[in-house]
């Protein structure tokens, strides 16, 4: 083993020792807001009936199995749709789309928005700007046209969503990611890394990502956010998948049939609090650790 | 799991008289600023005085409401704080932020207020008409001298200086070290300097309370407590600074780190770091007691080490 | 300053430039017949198409059709619609269509703006107490509610259930009005509900991010200074705090001005109300491409303008960029 990967070794070591204690403190200080606890728990309640939902839903989601519209009963806990389907058993599938859309819409954003910002703010120069003029182009078209555009010509289905969130919504965590490269780019580190010889991807990947990584994690947690509110305000246009009993497409179908001039409320009322609270366990959770990552919070 | 606290001052007692320089001495985190801000009582959230008494004007801060405090500051205590980069409000003009303290606090029209700033201005050096700039067009000395214009603004008894020169380059540092020393003899002001710069405080103080870990480990006249140091901190603190017309020397820095103040060293807090401390030293608090006409150390062995000195200097 | 403006004047042009080009491809990329683009789906025959694509110049090569979208651009010709059989898209967009929105928009990012701001900067001041936790809840709970099904939601309790509001339209339909009052009245007893709905729906984001930005202010040192001057918390929150936290927030308001011009298409549904949102999602579902055509280019421009003006402002609010 040479000297050098000797050291190499070592610094890995540490730096996993490092990553341990940083991960105990930050859970440490987490444990202590009882908003992120909350927002935790809410999350993985929604994790469990996603999972568990064969075993919990009393009917099958897509067949006809009573009267259309019937209001709740013991029954049917939450009534009927117009085609006669248990609205409950579908909002306990429906978990399972909202998450699977939000939490894998999210990571295509960051992840392609961490991309972009790690080149465009590490390289500089004229790659910088090509890229921050596309940027710039994507933020200027409105997010919800384009998406309705984007999803009238990729035709129905969850994976075309996830695509249409991903291209409208990358160009933030991008920015943001930009920002704070450049800004590592100037830091003492950084100039070491390179002075000793390591290669430009070396030095951003164990230099410049892991200082990035709290930032592109609170940006994350937003990207979920709005993942699963797109997804929602996709289906209810009508944009969504007709098959999927995705809760924004439960909507869809109330919306159909007048739920709120004929006053069908136990159709309008529980998808709407299903997302809400499903949004809002992540919400919590992206306010808790904002509060804890940022320094400048901390600092107060 | 329970939080800690961190006490970062503890047992300091000195009494400052009229028109005099007190400096306050000492590393970082040592509890100078910490100093300041109780008695002015501006301590940060989480920050609270638990016990003792500051005594102006016949009256205790200490048991003074928020309200009441707002009257008192600035009329009869001001601060000048360190790195006046960010102490002023970068989108008001300098003027507005000198005369906003004397609109506040007297009956003055926003007019009077200004002619008021104008001639402060021109009390520290700088020229009238420049009260209408903002803080960004002056340079690191400059801001210093509009800091010290604004805290002046109210005639107060006591100005705290605190790192009032640290930013600055050494040519600058003197120039204001000087205006605040003329300042102080014009206006019969009484000073309290913070700093860790030790060439600071003999230029510009009386008296000097040396801090170490929270702590006053000594004080008394400024000559006094320079050449005939009762407490190892100081005589450490002063032999680190080199001096250029003295025989050349390796230097001399004190071994280990400030302490953490959550955990403070059992017994005297420096005894880590001294290298006279024995058995007594690392179980017992040293007494904080009056060795001399008004000086004063907390040191369980000052006598022996004074003679040690007298016998290796 | 002034090297300063003539610089972001520059960039926003080239940016608008970009942004005409790239309107102008992606329309027409779109998979399939490229007469689409102006012909629609209508059934026509063989040589009507073939008649209509050489009027239209969709023979010519791109570049030449690009020179002529700019054209018409300038003059403010933005094509013909489809769904409304050869209405002028700029008419259909400066029209009724706008006015709502403008006005529906204008109305609710205003008060939403006023309230989260002004609230936000006292629950900053107020941290952690009850009245802090319980607006940072509440706004985390609208944050989290779709817009759309708070619309709905506002439908049925308010409409259905005790009737006090209209359950669709800009304005009862067949009803005639002795004067403008009676007219205005009516207008904004439908505007109600979308009013209200949309008002919530930004409050709670405007909320988070002034209070965000004023405790960021709490942690500058000239925040100590000014509490050392033994102001009063009106003057250091208000004075000091304020004028200094609402700078991050000037950039943020640019973007919300694509709302002002696009509105938003999802309350616009629910309510039925006639503006630019409701529009987008009609002539999505029509695949009126020359409208949506018209719409990306009317929102970009406004963005782009409106970003510009933010920079005005900003150089107005934050002393430093102006010396």
């Amino acid at each position: 083993m040479t000297a050098q990967e000797r050291t190499e070794i070592e610094i890995a070591e540490d730096r996993f020792w490092v990553y341990r204690r940083k991960l105990g403190d930050f859970w440490r200080l987490y444990r202590k807001s009882s908003l992120g606890k909350l927002g935790l728990a809410m999350v993985f309640a929604f994790v469990t009936v996603a999972i568990a939902a064969p075993w919990i839903a009393p009917y099958d989601p897509f067949s006809f199995v009573g009267d259309p519209l019937l209001k709740p009963s013991s029954t049917y806990i939450l009534g009927t749709d117009q085609v006669g389907r248990d609205i409950f058993s579908r909002l306990i599938y429906g978990t399972r789309i909202s998450l699977v859309v939000g939490l894998v819409a999210s990571a295509m954003t960051i992840g392609l928005g961490t991309l972009i910002g790690l080149v465009s703010g590490y390289l500089g120069g004229r790659i910088d700007n090509v890229l921050m003029r596309i940027t710039d182009l994507f933020i200027i078209l409105p997010a919800l046209p384009l998406m309705l555009i984007m999803a009238s010509i990729l035709g129905k289905g969850i994976m075309n969503i996830i695509i249409v969130i991903t291209v409208v919504g990358w160009t933030a965590t991008a920015r943001m990611v930009r920002s704070q490269t450049m800004s590592l780019k100037e830091r003492p580190f950084t100039e070491a890394s390179r002075a000793i010889g390591s290669t430009d991807l070396h030095t951003i990947a164990r230099h410049i990502v892991p200082n990035v990584f709290p930032l592109v994690f609170a940006s994350g947690m937003i990207a979920i956010v709005d993942a699963i509110l797109s997804e929602a305000g996709l289906s209810f246009l009508g944009f969504g998948d007709p098959g999927s009993p995705s809760w924004g497409m439960v909507l869809h179908f109330a919306d159909l049939a007048g739920s709120t001039v004929n006053g069908y409320w136990w159709y309008i009322v529980p998808p709407g609090i299903c997302i809400m609270l499903l949004v809002m366990g992540f919400a919590f959770i992206s306010y808790s650790t904002d509060q804890i990552l940022n320094p400048r919070l901390r600092r107060r | 799991m329970q939080e800690s606290v961190a006490r970062a001052v503890e047992n300091v007692s000195f009494t400052l008289k009229k028109g005099e320089t007190l400096g306050l001495a000492g590393e970082s985190g040592c509890g100078k600023t910490t100093t300041a801000l109780s008695i002015m009582k501006l301590l940060p959230r989480g920050g609270r005085i638990l016990n003792g008494e500051i005594i102006l004007d016949g009256e205790d801060l200490v048991k003074k409401s928020d309200s009441e405090m707002k009257v008192i500051r600035w009329k009869k205590i001001s601060i000048v704080f360190q790195g006046a980069m960010n102490a002023l409000n970068p989108v008001i003009r300098v003027g507005d932020q000198v005369a906003e303290a004397i609109i506040e606090k007297e009956n003055v029209t926003k007019g009077e207020a200004l002619q008021r700033a104008r001639s402060l201005f021109e009390l520290v050096g700088l020229e009238s008409t420049r009260v209408t700039d903002y803080p960004h067009e002056f340079s690191g000395g400059m801001r210093q001298r509009v800091m010290i214009a604004m805290a002046l603004a109210c005639n107060p008894y006591i100005v705290i200086a605190d790192e009032p020169v640290t930013a600055l380059d050494v040519v600058v540092q003197t120039r204001i070290l000087e205006l605040i020393k003329e300042l102080q003899r014009q206006l019969s002001l009484s000073v309290i300097l913070i700093t860790h710069d030790l060439s600071v405080i003999a230029e510009t103080c009386e008296r000097v309370a040396i801090m170490y870990a929270g702590k006053i480990v000594e004080l008394g006249n400024a000559a006094d407590v320079y050449k005939d140091s009762w407490h190892p901190y100081t005589e450490a603190l002063i032999t680190a600074f080199p001096s250029i017309a003295g025989p050349k020397r390796r230097f001399k820095s004190i071994p280990g780190d400030p302490p953490d103040l959550t955990s403070p060293p059992s017994g005297c807090r420096f005894h880590p770091r001294c290298p006279w401390q024995d058995e007594t030293c690392r179980i017992r608090d040293p007494e904080y007691r009056n060795v001399d006409p008004d000086h004063y150390v907390a040191c369980h062995y000052s006598e022996k080490f004074r003679e040690r000195l007298g016998g290796t200097v | 300053m002034r090297d300063y403006l003539v610089k972001r004047g520059a960039s926003a042009l080239v940016t608008l430039g970009l942004a005409i080009v790239l309107n102008f491809f992606l329309f027409r990329i779109m998979p399939g017949d490229p007469t689409r683009t102006v012909v629609g789906d209508f059934r026509v025959t063989a040589e009507v198409r073939k008649a209509l694509v050489h009027q239209f110049g969709l023979d010519q090569p791109l570049w030449i059709q690009f020179l002529f979208y700019v054209q018409n651009l300038f003059m403010g010709n933005l094509g013909v619609s489809f769904q409304y059989r050869g209405t002028p898209v700029a008419s259909i967009i400066f029209g009724r269509r706008l006015f709502n929105t403008f006005i529906l928009m204008g109305s609710s990012i205003s008060v939403a703006l006023v309230i989260g701001i002004i609230v936000g900067t006292i629950a900053a001041w107020k941290r952690e107490s009850k009245s802090d936790v319980f607006t940072v809840i509440f706004s985390l709970v609208t944050y989290s509610m779709p817009v759309f099904w708070l619309g709905m939601m506002i439908i049925l309790i308010f409409g259905y259930y005790l009737g006090s509001i209209p359950i669709a339209g800009t304005i009862t339909v067949g009803l005639t009005y002795s004067n403008v009052f009676e007219y205005a009245a009516d207008y904004l007893h439908h505007m109600t509900g979308p009013f209200v709905t949309l008002t919530l729906s930004f409050i709670g984001y405007y909320f988070l991010i002034m209070r965000d930005s004023i405790l960021d202010v709490f942690t500058e040192d000239y925040m100590l200074t000014a509490k050392a001057k033994g102001l009063s918390d009106r003057k250091i929150l208000f004075r000091h705090a304020m004028r200094n936290a609402t700078l991050p927030i000037v950039s943020l308001i640019a973007v919300e001005v694509t709302y002002l011009f696009g509105g938003a298409t999802m309350t616009e549904t629910v309510f039925s109300w006639y503006g630019i949102g409701r529009l987008v999602y009609e002539a999505v579902v029509m695949a009126d491409y020359p409208i949506l055509q018209g719409i990306f280019v009317v929102m970009a421009v406004a963005v782009i303008a409106a970003n510009f003006c933010a920079d005005i402002v900003y150089a107005f609010l934050d002393p430093r960029i102006r010396y």
